[in-house]
């Protein structure tokens, strides 16, 4: 998703140069609860493996109970000799029994993980469970009673149409601001709503619909996926000439491209950047830029040659591929991208969402897609990434668009969230750049074990530093 | 074994080299406890069931301590058998050379 626009809208805080933002949460990565869990299996382990090793020691201390120049020795000294046997005796007893104490404490630990985690799931269904069965109930109500609300709406409807354009333009305003401040000083609000969304449809339609992701498939099915076409063109943005040297480098080079993008010149529309970095050893690794939606008002019979449309974020919301993901793998090809070559995609809204789906499905194509950067982009649609990748989301506080899977940031090793406070304006306000580089400042700034990890990762992956070896930019297109 | 056996003058060391080996094992008990500890205490968890796993994991680096302080008494006890295996030896060697001319003696009066 995206639409909002790279700067305007930005509010207090907004731009660049300005200061960090209030880091608000931060969710997974090394000091997140799964960590945890991880840690405490660990240990676990760790107490099994010194069972075993008393059982060892024990068994040593027989051996030396038994030694054969000790038992020939006994007559010279027989004193001596019963209270080394009897030392050697209670020892190996002692030792013996200490090690069923060490893997009942290992299997109490594995206890206390497990029911942690099937309490956790257990309350993160029950709670989705109570979204998506409110959405039901109200989207049976809706059809139950339509014969009443109908006509109620459509006399509503027509009220407001003469009224609304007589309203004086203060009062018009004041009513539409009241509104998105509403939306976005209560973000949790439009998460539940977003959650409900299934459900709703269901009630409505009577279709089983599990959630947002089932709904959005839904919706998906109504628009053509067919295939695209992917060039390189000749454009470039100030950023590409720089390796990015942190995380707010990142985003100021993706707002550069998405402004590349913007509404004032749509025949960039679908642009995105492959930018080729080189460490002094002479390794490469690469950065893919992939800006956000171009259209956000798409309907079925609109489409047109527009990759990045609201199609798309359905179908990304649905878990499915777009045109623009293919078209990345495309462009990734054309330019020279070599097996085993890190790969980092960084992303905003809609491409966030791509690079998210990338990272979690591109496991078939032939690149090394370990990393991704998603800056206001909902990602709990991807059920989970891959051992060892790395992501590292930025959202907005007040942006509504991560939101739109229904789903607070899932604690993963794999993946941390980081909610900033980084201010905006209004629904686009908050989505837009300005506050999400104050968010990637909070983000280069911030002490959190987890957030300081995820970046080290990014650095010791080559991604922030190194010499840019070619930017190159693509467009792609729906054929 | 007969002290004067020849056997005899070795056990001494072969009973040093258990006692050194379950010196070495007290060493590697009283590490285990250490790093044992160190990992409970060093894991991210908080909460009831944290503080009594913690508390328990503590106890049992305990009972380690006390199984390598009990590796070194067997050591001890070790180290002062050889030594009186070895004095016992020693006498018995002692002995046996002091009798040598009487045993001449005897072996040259039966040998006419």
């Amino acid at each position: 998703m995206s639409g909002a626009g790279p700067g305007p809208g930005a509010g207090p805080g907004a731009g660049p140069g300005h200061g960090p933002g209030r880091v608000v949460a931060v969710t997974g990565g090394v000091a997140g609860v799964t960590a945890t869990y991880a840690h405490l299996r660990v240990l676990a382990a760790a107490y099994d493996d010194t069972a075993g090793r008393l059982r060892g020691w024990s068994a040593d201390v027989g051996s030396a109970l038994l030694d054969e120049a000790l038992l020939r020795s006994a007559p010279l000294s027989p004193w001596t000799f019963g209270e080394v046997e009897w030392r050697l005796g209670v020892l190996a007893t002692d030792v013996l029994l200490a090690s069923p104490g060490w893997e009942l404490d290992a299997v109490a630990v594995r206890g206390a993980v497990a029911a942690l985690e099937e309490c956790d799931a257990l309350v993160a269904d029950g709670l989705a469970g109570l979204q998506h069965d409110a959405g039901v109930l109200a989207g049976r109500a809706l059809v139950v009673a339509a014969p009443g609300w109908v006509p109620v709406a459509l006399v509503g409807t027509g009220v407001a149409a003469l009224v609304w354009p007589r309203l004086p333009d203060d009062d018009r305003t004041r009513v539409l601001e009241g509104l998105e401040r509403g939306l976005v000083e209560h973000p949790a609000v439009a998460e539940g709503l977003a959650g409900a969304g299934g459900g709703l449809l269901e009630g409505a339609l009577g279709v089983p619909l599990d959630g947002p992701d089932d709904a959005a498939g839904l919706l998906a099915q109504a628009y053509d996926d067919g295939p695209v076409a992917v060039r390189e063109v000749p454009a470039a943005v100030p950023a590409g000439a720089d390796a990015p040297d942190d995380v707010g480098d990142l985003v100021e080079h993706l707002r550069q491209l998405s402004e590349l993008s913007g509404p004032a010149s749509p025949e960039h529309d679908g642009t995105f950047e492959v930018q080729t970095l080189a460490a002094p050893d002479g390794s490469r690794r690469h950065v893919v830029y992939l800006p956000g939606t171009d259209d956000m008002t798409t309907l079925p019979w609109t489409q047109d040659g527009k990759a990045r449309d609201m199609a798309g974020n359905l179908q990304l919301l649905a878990g499915q591929d777009t045109g623009y993901t293919r078209g990345v793998l495309d462009a990734l090809g054309q330019a020279g991208v070599r097996a085993g070559e890190p790969v980092l995609l960084a992303g905003h809204s809609q491409g966030g969402m791509a690079a998210a789906h990338l990272l979690a499905h591109g496991g078939d194509a032939p690149y090394e897609l370990g990393h991704a950067v998603t800056v206001g982009a909902p990602t709990s649609q991807v059920a989970a990434f891959p051992e060892g990748s790395r992501v590292l989301s930025l959202e907005n506080h007040g942006d509504l668009v991560p939101l739109a899977d229904g789903a607070p940031g899932r604690d993963s090793l794999e993946q941390v969230t980081v909610v900033v406070d980084g201010g905006g304006r209004g629904v686009a306000g908050h989505h837009s750049f300005g506050p999400y580089a104050a968010a990637a400042a909070a983000v280069d700034a911030s002490a959190h074990p987890s957030v300081v990890a995820h970046v080290g990762e990014l650095r010791a992956a080559g991604f922030l530093g190194g010499t840019v070896v070619a930017s190159r930019v693509f467009q792609v297109v729906r054929e | 074994m007969d002290p004067a056996d020849p056997a005899a003058a070795s056990a001494p060391a072969l009973v040093r080299s258990l006692a050194g080996r379950l010196r070495a094992r007290a060493d590697e008990v009283r590490d285990e406890a250490g790093r044992l500890a160190r990992l409970a205490d060093g894991t991210p968890w908080t909460g009831l069931a944290a503080d009594v796993a913690r508390a328990r994991c503590h106890e049992r680096a305990t009972d380690l301590r006390a199984h390598a302080a009990a590796h070194d008494a067997a050591a001890d006890a070790l180290e002062r058998h050889a030594a009186s295996v070895g004095a016992v030896a020693a006498v018995a060697r002692a002995g046996a050379v002091a009798d040598l001319p009487r045993r001449v003696v005897d072996a040259l009066r039966d040998a006419g």
